[in-house]
């Protein structure tokens, strides 16, 4: 295989370098060790902020990206039809020293030109702006650009563009390799093959270290910080108009409470450093951390225990360069980073996608515009979730499918299913992602027998080789009665 | 949009809501019209192929499947319409449904009065916050139960399940029995959460270990559950750290708890009882808005579906009668209330002025004791919280309840069961 | 030889549970105590001499809208038979259609019992398209 560009990881990075290459004649090629786009952990389970950019000390990679980023996001999500809304955020401070801290970050704020920073020390306006507000509050930094989104929902959202835009992508794809010839990138080798190319960009998160040490000494490395969440049904209310942030700490933005795109209620992630890359383990103290930040900025969370839908956990790229590392190999040419980029990661993607470019020029890539770039995506129509229900009416005439709902909790129906099978999704966790098909309070609990045999159909495969999210995920262990011809069992012959 | 308009609406086409068509059919509703969301009626009961049911009922011994067949073919005979693979998604107080499928689209249908049949979904693993990973191969328990007696498979081969409630008892036996190896049954309290008979035949009959005072904290496996660990509990249910060890399996079943369905009846706004999860009714199964009436595991989770069909005949026979403007209010309300001993009493309002038959749970395993209520004390020889517990209101008895609004019903024990 | 030998069952009768200490000799109960009452004694006899049980479980069905169908035996069976009624039911495949009642296993295992469909299943129309 041959390619212009590989770009490693299809996590939101990888997805944005993607879409933003997609507009240049040039042959792309994403490869994925995953099953899907944002499958890797950072995307997939993360909270999904798209920061303003005053966290970042001015002069830091960081701090380049992450305001120019946020304003990128607010076209781009809509061009592609991704969850985005700009409900703000507060940095609240619960202690007079704190206020310190807001002082600091609207410092940092003002030089990084982050617009219409404001700290707000009238209790009633954060009262009126926040009910359930540790009343305790004594000031909070309002950031009005900040916003959420689904952070799979926007790299798969933008791999899709991107691939309408003729970018190729190859999932389940490990490199192992990376050729170099006189000081230059000459390919890729990869667990399902080589690729001839010449330009690698390197967005492969947790694993960024390990590419980049293909073409040579490493220049950093990367370890994990976990984070836990939990999600909160949507009855539990409004506990958090705002993305909710407590005082920082030097290694994380701290334990946030926001409302999701959904409706829900999100809560963490704490900041846990470990060693092993692969442990995406949730655990009793972590958990407990989180529950008790939360209730600590909104103490009313304390009795909605029992509105938990779910817990999960991900895992920060962190760069032990403090920093994320974007920029082209000193010694090999045509080898780019794109790596550490843990918070503001989400949020920066598109900025550093416009440095990609560049940092693909000046190593001698030609690039060229397309004129037939098309910058927008149709998204999955969800009809049963349409603010005026009765519109859908319409759809379910052309697509019948469309009146059939599978997923009780979430309203998804049938139409949306075989949509987000047809637009790639190759297991549960693919049609989750794409529909939200699992994610209601049952958890799946009605609806999983249902997509297994909607998938089955549709991919013409047997449900028992469909898995939760690739490889050996297998979600059936078998048919009936095809254990009781031997093997282990009870049994009893007494 | 399409419009129509029925006598009587039933939402669920399980135990309850076939029981509650019928009914109503025979109470005198010209259209009894029952909506369901899978394609087949039943509920619950077509994926429940072991026997115990109707032996009240019917004095046989049938299993699930069975059971439900009598009644479809009944609702058939009677006329009931039917509407499958129809999700109802709007409930409005004044009766009106929308509900949608693939072949009427998005409809509205007016009723003169809803029978609520939902039944109950189960708790999940996010909801226990069982920390560890998440592998492929955590099922509940009904789900699990869907796979292999409707579609045909084998969720797991090598299973623990957690929660010794009687769902998870019998899924123990339907793993075993067809060649998987059961590990454990865990459960976090000191007596199994299902009927002794399960216990039996579902666990000691295949030397399956019964781990009580256990429970399960952490799942571990990247891609498909490769383990899970347990340990010992103190009396508040807290891990004893120390305790821990792992149990190797490729599958956890959680049969932790059901909870019933009300998504439609708390946008219509009807009042819930906290601690049933189901709507507060009165003893002719009325919610606390006009004209909508609920029956079966919608209300409360039952132990046997006997009472589930005779909960949706009262409330068939209650919407139908609405419907014929026939339905007197009643000249009393009398709530009862959960005293000490009992978690829960259902009817939540009775009239006093005609007999009534009443279900309660206990709190804890009882042996020898009285139930207590104003004046009234009828003995129980044995209770459990697993079995649900009826106390007959003779008309003698209620007439001692003349003139209260409220009542306690408490249970004062005399002797224990370990 | 008339070997004496105690055993303990738990009564299922009724939700008092009583547990009965069963005396056996040569094979048969002779004795029952702990019991409240004498509906106890047939059952905890039963249990200590033959268990018997219900068995119930699916069976492949071919060329059916249901790839299986629940099946039950029409009377008990003895309680160390199940695993082989078990697996003498994974060598069958039934054919659609199927009705609730149907014979789907006359006199398995020879226990003069036969197996029973609980449930009713179509036969696909379109027979090409499985």
């Amino acid at each position: 295989m041959k390619a212009g560009v590989v770009i490693v990881g299809a996590g939101i990075v990888g997805s944005t370098i993607a879409r933003e290459l997609s507009k240049y004649e040039t042959d792309v090629v994403v490869v994925e060790k995953e099953t899907d786009v944002a499958f890797g952990s950072p995307t997939k389970a993360n909270t999904g902020v798209i920061h303003p950019g005053f966290d970042d000390p001015p002069g830091t990679v960081r701090a380049e990206h992450c305001s120019r980023g946020n304003a990128l996001w607010h076209n781009i999500a809509r061009e592609v039809a991704a969850p985005f809304e700009e409900v703000g955020s507060l940095v609240v401070a619960l202690k007079d020293e704190e206020v310190e801290v807001l002082k600091e970050l609207k410092r940092r704020g003002d030089a990084n030109g982050v617009p219409d920073l404001e700290i707000v020390v009238d209790n009633g306006k954060l009262r009126r702006m926040e009910p359930h507000l540790n009343t305790g509050a004594v000031a909070a930094l309002l950031a009005p650009t900040a916003a959420i989104t689904s952070p799979y929902e926007l790299a798969i959202a933008m791999m899709e563009n991107a691939v309408r835009n003729g970018v190729r992508t190859c999932f389940e794809t490990e490199v192992t390799g990376i050729t170099v010839k006189q000081d230059r990138v000459r390919g890729i080798q990869t667990t399902r093959g080589e690729i001839e190319v010449q330009f690698v960009i390197n967005a492969a998160g947790l694993w960024a270290d390990r590419v980049s040490a293909m073409v040579g000494p490493n220049q950093f490395t990367i370890h994990p910080r976990k984070g836990e969440y939990y999600i909160l049904d949507k009855k539990a209310g409004d506990l958090a108009r705002h993305v909710i942030f407590p005082a920082p700490s030097p290694i994380s933005k701290g334990i946030v409470v926001t409302p999701t795109v959904e409706g829900n209620t999100l809560v963490g992630p704490n900041a846990q450093d470990i060693d092993d890359k692969r442990d995406m383990a949730t655990t009793h103290s972590g958990l407990a951390e989180v529950w008790a930040g939360a209730c600590k900025l909104i103490p009313s969370m304390a009795d909605k225990k029992n509105m938990i839908i779910t817990n999960f956990c991900g895992l920060r790229p962190e760069p032990d360069t403090k920093d994320f590392i974007v920029g082209s190999s000193q010694t090999i040419r045509g080898f780019i980073n794109a790596a550490g980029m843990r918070s503001p990661g989400l949020t920066a993607a598109p900025s550093v996608a416009l440095k990609v470019v560049d940092l693909l020029t000046e190593s001698g890539a030609e690039l060229r515009r397309k004129s037939a770039f098309d910058p927008r995506r149709k998204p999955i129509d969800k009809p049963m979730r349409r603010p005026d229900l009765m519109s859908a009416q319409s759809l379910i005439k052309q697509d019948p499918n469309y009146g059939y709902v599978v997923c009780r909790c979430e309203h998804v129906t049938k139409g949306e299913i075989l949509e987000a099978i047809r637009r790639g999704a190759t297991t549960l966790d693919g049609v989750k992602f794409r529909t939200r098909a699992g994610m209601g309070r049952c958890q799946g609990g009605f609806c999983g027998p249902h997509v297994l045999k909607l998938m089955s159909e549709e991919l013409a495969i047997p449900a028992q080789s469909i898995t939760k999210r690739g490889r050996g995920s297998r979600v059936l262990l078998g048919r009936a009665k095809e254990l009781l011809s031997g093997g282990d069992s009870n049994g009893r012959d007494d | 949009m399409a419009e129509m308009t029925e006598d009587v609406v039933v939402v669920g086409g399980g135990a309850a809501g076939l029981a509650a068509a019928i009914r109503a059919k025979e109470a005198g509703a010209k259209r009894v019209l029952v909506l369901d969301r899978n394609s087949e009626l039943g509920g619950i009961l077509p994926q429940c192929i072991h026997t115990g049911f109707g032996l009240h009922h019917f004095k046989e011994n049938l299993t699930g499947p069975e059971y439900v067949s009598r009644f479809v073919d009944r609702a058939r005979a009677l006329g009931v319409e039917f509407k499958l693979d129809t999700m109802a998604l709007r409930l409005k107080p004044e009766r009106e449904i929308v509900a949608a499928n693939s072949l009427d689209g998005l409809f509205r249908i007016r009723a003169k009065s809803v029978v609520l049949a939902m039944g109950c979904r189960e708790r999940t693993r996010g909801a226990l916050g069982i920390p560890g990973e998440r592998p492929a191969g955590i099922f509940t328990a009904g789900t699990a139960q869907r796979l292999m007696d409707v579609e045909g498979f084998m969720p797991g081969r090598r299973v623990v399940i957690l929660g010794s409630g009687d769902v998870g008892l019998i899924m123990a036996r339907r793993f075993a029995v067809e060649g998987a190896k059961v590990e454990a049954a865990i459960e976090v309290l000191p007596y199994a959460g299902g009927l002794p008979r399960n216990v039996i035949q579902c666990l000691e009959d295949f030397g399956i270990p019964l781990l009580l005072n256990h429970t399960v904290t952490a799942v571990y496996g990247a891609e498909r559950v490769s383990g899970v660990s347990v340990a010992n509990v103190d009396e508040k249910g807290s891990p004893i750290s120390g305790t821990e060890r792992t149990i190797p399996c490729d599958t956890l079943i959680l049969s932790v708890g059901l909870i019933p369905e009300n998504e439609l009846s708390e946008e219509a706004g009807i009042i819930l009882d906290p601690t049933t999860g189901g709507p507060v009714v009165d003893q002719r199964m009325e919610t606390s808005v006009g004209g909508i009436f609920a029956c079966g595991n919608a209300v409360h989770v039952h132990d046997l579906v006997d009472h589930v069909t005779e909960t949706g005949m009262t409330a068939g026979w209650s919407a139908a009668r609405f419907a014929l403007d026939e339905l007197e209010p009643l000249k009393n309300r009398i709530r009862l209330r959960p005293g000490p001993g009992v978690r829960y009493v259902v009817p939540q309002i009775i009239s006093g002025d005609e007999p009534v038959t009443v279900y309660l749970r206990v709190r804890n395993p009882v042996r020898n004791a009285v139930i207590r209520a104003g004046n009234i004390a009828v003995p129980v020889r044995a209770a459990r919280p697993a079995e649900t517990v009826t106390v007959d209101f003779t008309e003698k008895r209620v007439e001692e309840l003349r003139g209260k609004a409220e009542l306690a019903i408490s249970l004062e024990e005399i002797g224990h069961i370990d | 030889m008339t070997e004496k030998i105690e055993r303990t069952i738990t009564c299922i009768v009724c939700p008092v549970g009583c547990e009965a200490t069963v005396t056996m000799e040569g094979g048969k109960a002779v004795k029952a105590e702990g019991l409240a009452c004498s509906r106890g004694e047939e059952y905890v006899f039963g249990e200590v001499e033959a268990p018997m049980r219900d068995f119930f479980s699916i069976v492949g069905i071919e060329g059916g809208v249901a790839p299986v169908c629940p099946v039950r035996s029409t009377k008990p069976i003895p309680k160390d038979r199940i695993m082989d009624c078990s697996r003498e039911l994974a060598e069958l495949t039934v054919a659609a259609p199927v009705r609730i009642g149907d014979i789907v296993m006359h006199n398995v295992l020879g226990l003069g019992v036969d197996l029973v469909a609980t449930r009713s299943i179509e036969a696909l129309r379109d027979k090409g398209s499985e």
